[in-house]
This record gives structure tokens, C-alpha cells and sequence, in this order.
């Protein structure tokens, strides 16, 4: 989990999960952006302002932490149907001040059972006055709790797919993201 | 669909809040063209809403479910505990309560030993100081009930750990305690109705003693409350009782009344024995501190009695009803709070006796008393 802020306030923060479901099956769940956004601790809400969700919509994300926060503007910048997206962060005050940055959400695949989605911020953080060690470690904690609610989500999905006979049980060695290859009913990346 | 594929041009994110789901599968159907899921090729068509759902997979309210019925068994276990074993339903405040809070904790907080122990310790501050400030406790009691709190608040947010690494390494059905969990709401519930008288506890008396130098004359004349103590106070009174400002009204004879005032209000204490050089013993008419859930005092009194040397030895006695519970945890601390009290005001009268300090304050009337007696 690298947590990059170099001399300059620039952050490049990322973290990942490895699920033990298929790329496709994850993505399925993914595609539901305004949802998937929400696992990030800070986002309670997205809203969208275009009609349609597509690279350059503008979206609102009301962030909130303990009942207290801020809505901040944002804007999609990409979609690769499968692979993940992209979407910027910026306070309402204008797009240098509020720690503006880019939040991504990218899905790989590890085997025919195992997917890996990665969450990433870059961007520059402006409250200076603040020593370093505290904002790590607060970027720590966002994406830390980030990851953990996408893990959490999706493990919740596979017992979801697992009560309807959907995807073979794989025990508690699948529940721990031990690797295994089995056939399953949903279909994997051919 | 494959993440190794080029992205067709016709699929399309979704826009909606509650996109369009397969209903076997749940994948977002919502932007994808044809008829068929992606993930499980079922057949789907957007204008028969028997095929689609817009329900995510994911309940959150049967994700409480495990961690609710957790709460609600401890919190009635827990209550049940005291009622039936030492009749005392403050439990049920001060320690399930805790104990709840800290499941809870330990079940939504992923990092158990940092985050979740670390939010408790500061629950369990910020519950004692909200105490503080709105004046529903004095800071020492504050302080007290804070580290009553913190063992079974860090307790449950272990539990409530243990409960959510049991819970993800089986393949439970969350929605299946959703009858369990009314049942059970329901029993605690009535219990709350039911017990919800206040403990009744015996009248407790602390008395201390001690040798002062002065003679039963020089001692007293140098009887004084704690109100009329002018020196600073150890910091157990500072912190568990409210801060003396002065007296009001003037003891010359049984019957008389004289109001303490502090700074959070008054108590009012009437003389009922007056035996010079032997015994004055008052009780309280009054009071209003802001203590009335904690204490209700009842009465006190000094016992003289020559001692070595031509001293004195005194016996300060302080009689009152307690209110908290439970007793074997609040008892100790009353005793060591009142004797310090006790310590503080006999300090300050053997210095007095000392110097042989004029009865100014404490008995107008000794001066009458003694011309009586030289008649």
C-alpha cells in the first residue's frame, strides 16, 4: 500500500484486493459507479449533473465524515468498460485548494478465479499546515478503508452468488484468498 | 464480458442511481446491449420487470443483523446479571452499555486492535465529558465512571471482532435473524419498563477520628464546616465535590439554620444537638448541588471527648444515603471521598485549636454561653 507524498505535497496513494472472484463478475458490480464510489469513507453520495455518464460528465460527491464534511465537484475522465475508471475530486472553492486529485478504480485479473481491483489517488495536497506524518496518515486510513470495504463488498457478493448455487463454494481457503481453479457458472474471461 | 477485450462501443455506463440488475446474478445491466447477462447469460427485458431487479446484492441491514442480536443479547444478559444476582439495575447502564458500544465498534471498525480499541478509549471520554459539562456529574465522578466504562467497551470491541472474523469465514445467511432479532428486542425492552425503579440503599456513616493537641475548650471554639475551611482543598474534594463559596446564617442554637452555598447550588443544615465541649450534630434541610442522583446527605456531627496530654479527641461523623450502584465499586470511593473531607476540615480545626484562633465564625453565642456562666 505505497503512499507517495514527495517534497512538493504531491500525493500518489494506492491500495489493492484481491478477490477470489472471476475479472467479469467483479466488473459487473464495478459498472455501478455511483454505488462503487460510495466505498470510499469519505463519499456518501454521487450525483450526477449530465445526462449521461461518460468521459467529461459532470458528477457532485458529497463527502461526509462523522455527519460532517463537504460536496465537492467532479468530473468523469474515463471509462474503459471492463478495466475501471477515472474521476477527478475538487473542492467547490476552484480546483487548487481542497486537495484536488483524481481518484481511479482499475480491475485486473490474476487467473480465471481471482480478480484484483485497485484504488488509486493522485493529487496535491494543499493544507500544508499540516506535518506530513498526519497526512499520511490519514491517506493511509482513506485507503486502507477504502480497499477493506471493496474486499468486504465483494466478499459479500460472492457469498451472495454462493447461497444461489451461482459460483461453487471454495470453503474457507477461497474466504482467505487462497488460490484455486474451479469450475464455476459464471462465465470467466475467455 | 472481458477485461482483455476492447470495450464495445455499445455498452454505456449507467446513469442511474438504482441501475437495472440481472436478477439472478446481480451485474448491472444497465448500458449493456442485447438481452442476455453477461455474467450468467440469463434472459433479461427492459420492458418486463419480472427479468431485471434494481436491488443491489448487498443488505446492509441484514450486515447489522449479526452485530444488533450481539448488542441486545449482551446488553440483556447483562442487566439480567444484576438484577438477579445483586438487585442492582445500574448495571445495565454502566456496563452493558459499554459493552454494546464497543461490539459495535469492534464489528464496523476493520483494525480491531488500533482503530476500534482507540475509538473506544475516546467514547468512552467523550461520554464522561459530555457528563461533565452538562452538570450531570462532578468531573471526579466523570472520571470514575469513564474507567468504569473502559473494560467492557474495549471488552465488547473485541467481541464485536471476533464476531466479524467468525462471521466471513462462514457462509451464514444474515437475513434469517431478522425474526430472532424482533423476538429479541423485545424482552430487553420490557425489562428497561419494568425495572426501572432506582435502587434503595441503606443509610451509610463514615466517621473519623483523631488526637488534636487544643484542649475541648480551644477545640470547640475551632469547629468549623467545610464551607468555612479557607484553605485549598486535596484534589480528590477539588475534583468530586463542588467548590465551597461561603455561609450563610449563623448556629446559636438547636433549631437554627445555616445555608452552605457552593458553586453549583446550596445545602441548608440545621443544628439538632448543641452540647458544649461534647458534641454538635447537625442534618441537612436542604439540598441542591447537583449531586441528588449520587448522594442524598442525611446528617453530621462532632464528637469531643478529652484525649492524651490535655488534648482532644474528635470524631467527625458524616451520615448519608447512598445513590449509585454498584455498591462494592461506589462504596470504597464514597469512604475515601468523604475521609478526605473529613481530613481536610480537622486539619484545618487542630490549627485553629493552635492558635487559639476567637470563635469568629462558627458559635456567635459562646460568648453569651460563657457570660452565662460566669453569672
Amino acid at each position: 500500500m505505497p503512499i507517495l507524498l514527495d517534497e512538493h505535497w504531491g500525493v500518489d496513494a494506492s491500495g489493492s484486493v484481491q478477490v477470489a472472484l472471476p475479472a467479469s463478475t467483479v466488473w459487473g458490480q464495478m459498472r455501478d459507479l455511483r454505488r462503487f464510489v460510495t466505498r470510499d469513507p469519505l463519499h456518501v453520495r454521487v450525483d450526477l449533473l449530465s445526462t449521461r455518464l461518460e468521459p467529461g460528465a459532470e458528477m457532485v460527491i458529497l463527502h461526509r465524515l462523522l455527519g460532517i464534511g463537504v460536496t465537492r465537484r467532479s468530473r468523469l475522465l474515463r471509462w474503459e468498460e471492463g478495466r475501471g475508471y477515472a474521476f477527478s475530486d475538487l473542492s467547490l472553492r476552484g480546483k487548487t485548494v481542497g486537495f484536488p486529485h483524481v481518484c481511479s478504480y482499475e480491475l485486473s485479473e490474476v487467473d480465471a478465479e481471482h480478480a484484483e481491483v485497485t484504488f488509486t489517488a493522485r493529487g496535491r495536497w494543499t493544507a500544508t499546515w499540516m506535518p506530513r506524518w498526519l497526512v499520511r496518515l490519514w491517506l493511509h486510513w482513506v485507503i486502507r478503508d477504502t480497499t477493506a470495504r471493496i474486499g468486504q463488498e465483494l466478499h459479500a457478493y460472492r457469498k451472495f452468488l454462493e447461497r444461489r448455487g451461482l459460483i461453487e463454494s471454495m470453503g474457507r481457503a477461497a474466504a482467505t484468498n487462497e488460490r484455486r481453479v474451479r469450475p464455476s457458472r459464471i462465465r470467466t474471461a475467455s | 464480458m472481458s477485461t482483455n477485450q476492447p470495450p464495445s462501443p455499445e455498452v454505456t455506463p449507467p446513469t442511474s442511481p438504482r441501475p437495472v440488475r440481472c436478477i439472478e446474478c446481480a451485474y448491472v445491466l444497465e448500458g449493456v446491449p442485447g438481452n442476455a447477462c453477461p455474467g450468467c447469460s440469463r434472459a433479461f427485458t427492459l420492458s418486463d420487470p419480472r427479468t431485471f431487479t434494481t436491488k443491489p446484492p448487498i443488505r446492509y441491514f441484514a450486515f447489522f443483523c449479526p452485530v444488533l442480536i450481539l448488542v441486545i443479547v449482551a446488553v440483556f444478559a447483562s442487566t439480567m446479571l444484576a438484577m438477579l444476582s445483586l438487585e442492582q439495575w445500574g448495571w445495565g447502564t454502566w456496563i452493558g452499555v459499554p459493552l454494546a458500544m464497543g461490539i459495535l465498534l469492534g464489528y464496523f471498525f476493520r483494525s480491531v486492535p488500533i482503530v476500534g480499541l482507540s475509538v473506544a478509549i475516546l467514547v468512552c471520554c467523550a461520554v464522561a465529558m459530555v457528563l461533565f459539562i452538562f452538570g450531570s456529574t462532578g468531573a471526579f465522578c466523570a472520571f470514575i465512571l469513564a474507567g468504569i466504562s473502559i473494560l467492557p467497551l474495549a471488552l465488547g470491541t473485541v467481541g464485536g471482532g471476533i464476531l466479524r472474523w467468525g462471521l466471513k469465514r462462514t457462509n451464514f445467511s444474515q437475513g434469517a435473524h431478522l425474526p430472532i432479532l424482533a423476538l429479541l428486542a423485545a424482552s430487553p425492552i420490557t425489562l428497561g419498563i419494568l425495572a426501572s425503579t432506582p435502587g434503595d440503599h441503606d443509610i451509610l456513616s463514615v466517621s473519623t477520628r483523631r488526637d488534636l493537641a487544643g484542649s475541648p475548650a480551644a477545640v470547640w471554639n475551632a469547629l468549623l464546616f467545610f464551607e468555612d475551611v479557607d484553605r485549598e482543598p486535596p484534589l480528590l474534594l477539588q475534583l468530586g465535590l463542588p467548590t465551597p463559596l461561603g455561609r450563610e446564617g449563623e448556629l446559636t442554637k438547636v433549631g437554627d439554620r445555616t445555608t452552605c452555598i457552593y458553586d453549583s447550588g446550596t445545602v441548608v443544615k440545621e443544628a439538632t444537638e448543641l452540647e458544649a465541649q461534647e458534641r454538635f450534630a447537625f442534618k441537612v434541610v436542604e439540598q441542591d448541588i447537583h449531586f441528588e442522583h449520587d448522594v442524598e446527605l442525611i446528617s453530621g456531627s462532632f464528637q469531643l471527648h478529652p484525649g492524651p496530654d490535655g488534648g482532644t479527641t474528635i470524631e467527625l461523623t458524616t451520615t448519608y444515603r447512598p445513590l449509585l450502584g454498584p455498591r462494592w465499586l461506589w462504596q470504597p470511593i464514597e469512604t475515601a471521598a468523604v475521609r478526605s473531607l473529613h481530613g481536610h476540615v480537622l486539619a484545618s480545626i487542630d490549627d485553629r485549636a493552635r492558635e487559639e484562633a476567637p470563635p469568629e465564625v462558627f458559635f456567635a453565642f459562646l460568648e453569651t454561653f460563657d457570660a452565662d456562666l460566669a453569672r
